[in-house]
């Protein structure tokens, strides 16, 4: 089937299902310079992926938000796009690391109001290179209590060896998914393709059941797990 | 001029953070402090760390311990401790110490550079201005006791001081010397005999007591002690009077080392230098009594004892005096601080 029978199918009434991709982006001061730089190539080198992916799930569709968190939270995509017509455009550092406040954020549309119809649970990445300097455990607290966030899937990319791997523990909250560490360019890249693909194709695949989405992709996530490369950040 | 810039960038965003955290306490908690500062001085990693390795052997909670006239005399074995221990550049750690020491108090010391062009005072707090640049890091150390390889020039104290510890060692050498004749029955020495005694018990006495105090070490005092005994024994020919300067300097550089270590003030750092010279005493009692005379009767020695630490309290009660204050200053360095009392309390570490 082409796109347009399956368009067609959505207008006799049958939706696709939609998988709510949320990115959540350190953009402190701290990750001034090589990581921002780092971290929007290795978003806009994922898309390609991300979008063939999502094509080889045609029964869900894909949409994708990105929220950024420094001196406070906003969002950089806050309108849901679906991924096959997401452009990139870069983010910039600075402020502080306001994780609690971007938490509390993504939190407040994790809900039927903000995602209506059929829901493959969400998928939220955050991407961190330090330590939350405000109130992560009342963030973080708000997202696991929405509806739809205790059912979300939720990886953690570590840049560099300053981020603090107990809170982004806490935040992925599984007891078999260990966070993701980036310590160069390249591991970062290699981190945000998987991250922005694998759960994609294992969340949305009918063989999957719910709860055995988040351990498959655990496992997969080991095998992403150790660092290779040169120890740069 | 780079590491100038990122010095003055990390100082400068020290105080905004404190500004913004509620004050000082955020100090103390070492992983979150660091984290900010990385924010808000992304380039500055190696500036950061040094701080970060300040904190972890605990200099914030030292520096916020210690009493105001002993700040410099931690500062300084603070930067010994992370250049010894962690093998750091002096000049690095000593602009560590310093910064760190400047959030924990409010207080510039006079050893430490002007790091921005605003200093943030106890009673408020500003955000310096962001065009504020950097002086040179390094600068002198305050002078330390003689367990550290480093030491500087002491400060000066006021004449007036000096005075008053020369008074107070005439005190302690002219009672010893009584005692000391009194023990052994010379009673009937010549005015020239006592005149003599006087003054070279004085200068026994006074010179371990100026030294130490001086260059703040322990170890001149006993060695001056020593070379003193060593010249009584020339002239008089007697072993008792080396001992007797072994007694006084140990129990005087013991004193000097109890002025550090207590804390409690050079007051009673004094007051236990008085009492811990007239030890020499038990000193001389001890080794007369065993190794000299048998024929030393039990109430002369009482008499002497009575007599030497009744010095001891009068020099205490001289020093709880008006003097105190001028050998205050003498004991510790002078340094230049927005009180103007040396007796106010340290700043206190509520959040500001």
């Amino acid at each position: 089937m082409t796109t347009n029978d399956l368009n067609g199918l959505s207008a006799l009434g049958i939706a696709r299902r939609q998988l709510h991709f949320i990115l959540i982006a350190d953009c402190s001061g701290s990750m001034s310079g090589d990581k921002i730089a780092s971290l929007n190539h290795a978003m806009a080198a994922a898309l390609p992926a991300m979008r063939e992916a999502a094509a080889d799930n045609a029964e869900t569709q894909v949409m994708v938000r990105v929220l950024r968190f420094g001196d406070g939270a906003d969002w950089h995509i806050g309108t849901p796009v679906p991924v096959d017509a997401l452009q990139w455009s870069d983010l910039t550092a600075g402020g502080e690391t306001h994780l609690g406040t971007a938490l509390l954020l993504a939190a407040s549309v994790l809900n039927p109001e903000n995602m209506p119809g059929r829901q493959l649970p969400p998928v939220i990445v955050l991407v961190s290179d330090g330590q939350p300097t405000d109130d992560f455990a009342g963030g973080l607290a708000a997202l696991l209590a929405s509806p739809y966030g205790k059912k979300s899937v939720r990886i953690a990319v570590a840049i560099g060896s300053d981020a603090d791997l107990d809170v982004l523990d806490a935040f992925i909250a599984h007891p078999e998914f260990k966070v993701l560490q980036a310590h160069n360019a390249q591991e970062l890249t290699n981190r945000i393709r998987w991250a922005t693909t694998a759960p994609v194709k294992t969340v949305s695949s009918p063989l999957t059941i719910e709860g055995g989405a988040v351990a498959e992709l655990a496992r997969e996530a080991v095998s992403q797990a150790d660092a290779t490369g040169e120890l740069v950040w | 001029m780079e590491r100038d810039q990122s010095r003055s960038d990390v100082a400068s965003a020290a105080r905004l953070i404190l500004a913004r955290h509620g004050g000082p306490a955020i100090v103390s908690d070492r992983r979150r402090f660091a984290a900010l500062l990385a924010d808000h001085a992304p380039l500055a990693r190696r500036e950061i760390r040094v701080l970060g390795e300040a904190l972890a052997i605990g200099a914030f909670a030292n520096l916020v311990a210690a009493p105001r006239d002993q700040l410099s005399f931690e500062q300084a074995r603070l930067t010994s401790r992370l250049e010894t221990d962690l093998g750091l550049q002096r000049e690095l750690a000593a602009w560590a110490i310093e910064l760190i020491a400047e959030l924990a108090t409010g207080i510039v010391t006079a050893t430490a550079p002007p790091l921005a062009a605003a200093v943030i005072k106890k009673s408020e707090v500003q955000p310096p201005p962001p065009s504020s640049t950097a002086s040179a890091a390094a600068a002198p150390i305050v002078a330390q006791w003689v367990q550290t390889p480093v030491t500087a020039p002491a400060a000066k104290s006021p004449p007036v001081a000096w005075l008053v510890c020369v008074l107070v060692g005439s005190i302690i050498s002219s009672v010893n010397t009584l005692s000391w004749f009194s023990v052994f029955a010379w009673r009937a020495a010549s005015d020239d005999a006592l005149i003599i005694g006087h003054a070279t018990v004085g200068v026994t006495v006074l010179v371990p007591l100026i030294v130490g105090l001086a260059l703040r070490s322990p170890i001149a005092a006993l060695v001056i002690s020593l070379l003193s005994g060593g010249i009584e024994l020339v002239l008089s020919g007697e072993l008792a009077a080396l001992y007797l300067r072994l007694g006084s300097g140990s129990a005087l550089a013991l004193s000097l080392l109890l002025l550090r270590r207590l804390d409690r003030g050079p007051l009673l750092a004094m007051v236990a230098s008085c009492a811990a010279i007239t030890g020499d005493f038990l000193v001389v009692w001890l080794v007369l009594d065993v190794f000299y005379y048998s024929n030393v009767m039990g109430g002369e020695l009482a008499l002497v004892f009575a007599l030497r630490v009744g010095s001891a309290l009068a020099c205490g009660a001289l020093l709880a005096a008006p003097g105190a204050s001028l050998l205050r200053r003498l004991v510790t360095p002078a340094e230049r601080t927005s009180a103007a009392s040396p007796d106010s309390r340290p700043p206190s570490t509520q959040p500001r």
